[in-house]
């Protein structure tokens, strides 16, 4: 068994819920492999360690006084969504073929590597939203200008809604299916000298992963990527660089589409990254794994 | 939980939600009731001390309450509840900037930051295992407060608020693979902070 074959199954193996044959190829890889060892034991140690925490609880007198001052303070508000924002789910429950409806917006901006640990990172971007008959404008040449990530993800959008540019009615994410979305996609024709499908396909289940790690190295406060699905290489000044919110397109079927700067030369390509996604909401409540991760290569 | 008082939490909660979005007091009461200590925990363990914590379960509660028009039922409640809560909590620690340290050794009072674990639970065992239990778990606290938030937050959520994978993922928009990892990074990370007293727990 490889190291990366039994890193996978270490928890389990080391909280007791691995048994049988696969328990025993662990077992038999520990014993020959110094440094899995060790991955065992402070698996081991943090498991007794968290296990070791008393469960806490809020006193009744502190849960009494914060009972009453969110009474005094808060009123349930009914949040109207914008009309706009409601009616894809709409067609997409209506649908009984499951078609999903695809809106591409693409948006084009520049991320800046903020100073430090614990401060905001500026993250200046221009939204620009494709209309499907719209001239093929340069995405690149777009000039940056600040965007307030907070009202982004809060979704309050004025304007027509993003026109969808393909309809798909298959509801298999093959990598076959996918291909052929992305070669019919209107904004490929903008950007394919550039990109191509290449093999990172491979790289999507790792994908956030590596990009967490990469935002954590740079000191930066990976949570904001839990919205966020492309990365930007903050390593690179102002270049190109896109990406979209996945929490503003919640509720909605999207492509969404961003592209990441090109490589510094000699740097490896996994800080190039473009990705096309195909989200179903339903389907992406019920099980988060089937919603794919689409790469994008620089030539 | 088993399958059925989870089945029976999920409905008595459905009920709940649409009294509260319907302006009911009672039922809020009621909701808070079921959930404090849930969130008050979650709570605890992302701050350290039991003051920002109780700040936090506010605003916590208060943010459940103000929106929870806008709870539309595709999710559980407790998903959406734990959502809220994460989100605040990040939100909360930002706002705070603090170092991740929060042990205050020239604080005599021990107002600020550390806390006396004993206040809280109840605890067992002679004087010098009650105290030694004490500083041991205190050791993994302030361990926890310096792992990043991205690490912290599933860490917490699955090994002490119980969620599963799945419902961890649900909570935080992630891909499981991606909550496991994380979690497999965060509990690797914990260990190594505390590999020079990891005696306490041979």
């Amino acid at each position: 068994m490889s190291c990366r074959k039994v890193k996978k199954s270490l928890v389990r193996y080391v909280d007791g819920d691995l048994g049988g044959k696969r328990g025993d190829e662990v077992r038999e890889h520990l014993d020959g492999c110094p440094e899995c060892r060790a991955l065992a034991e402070k698996l081991e140690v943090s498991s007794a360690a968290l296990s070791s925490l008393r469960p806490v609880e809020l006193s009744d007198a502190a849960s009494r006084r914060i009972l009453g001052a969110v009474q005094a303070a808060g009123a349930p508000r009914k949040t109207l969504l914008p009309g706009w924002l409601r009616s894809p789910t709409a067609l997409a429950v209506a649908g009984a073929g499951a078609a999903l409806i695809l809106a591409c917006v693409v948006v084009v901006g520049v991320f800046v590597a903020g100073p430090g640990p614990g401060t905001e990172t500026t993250a200046p971007l221009v939204t620009e939203e494709k209309a499907s008959d719209s001239g093929a404008t340069d995405l690149f040449d777009a000039e940056p200008e600040g965007i307030d990530v907070q009202r982004m993800k809060t979704a309050e959008f004025h304007g027509p809604p993003p026109t969808p540019v393909v309809k798909a009615t298959s509801t298999n994410y093959t990598e076959q299916s996918l291909r052929e979305m992305f070669e019919n996609l209107e904004v490929k024709k903008t950007f394919g000298q550039r990109y191509t499908m290449g093999n990172a396909i491979s790289l999507a289940p790792s994908f956030i992963d590596n990009v967490t790690t990469q935002y954590e190295d740079l000191g930066q406060d990976p949570a904001m990527l839990e919205s966020m699905i492309s990365f930007i290489t903050t390593g690179e000044p102002a270049l190109l660089a896109c990406y979209v919110e996945k929490a503003l397109f919640r509720g909605l079927d999207v492509t969404i589409i961003g592209l990441c700067a090109p490589p510094r030369s000699g740097s490896t390509t996994r800080l190039t990254r473009a990705e096309a996604w195909v989200m179903d909401p339903v389907r992406f409540e019920a099980d988060p794994n089937t919603s794919i991760v689409h790469f994008l290569e620089m030539k | 939980m088993d399958e059925a008082s989870k089945s029976l939490r999920q409905q008595e909660d459905a009920v709940l939600v649409e009294r509260v979005a319907a302006g009911d007091h009672g039922a809020f009461e009621e909701l808070f009731n079921q959930y404090r200590h849930k969130v008050f925990s979650l709570s605890y363990r992302m701050t350290g001390n039991t003051s920002d914590a109780e700040d936090l379960c506010q605003e916590i509660f208060l943010q459940v309450l103000r929106k929870i028009g806008s709870f539309e039922g595709r999710s559980l409640f407790s998903t959406w509840l734990y959502r809220v809560a994460t989100n605040r909590s990040r939100d909360y620690l930002r706002g705070k900037k603090r170092t991740p340290n929060l042990v205050s050794h020239d604080d005599p009072a021990g107002e600020s930051g550390h806390d006396d674990y004993t206040g809280h639970v109840k605890m067992t065992g002679e004087p010098e295992t009650r105290a030694l239990s004490s500083e041991a778990q205190a050791l993994v606290q302030d361990a926890l407060l310096e792992l990043p938030v991205s690490l912290r937050t599933p860490l917490v959520l699955h090994e002490l608020e119980g969620l599963q994978y799945q419902e961890v993922a649900q909570t935080l928009h992630l891909p499981v693979g991606t909550v496991k990892s994380r979690i497999f990074r965060a509990r690797i990370k914990l260990a190594e902070i505390l590999e020079p007293h990891k005696e306490h727990w041979r």
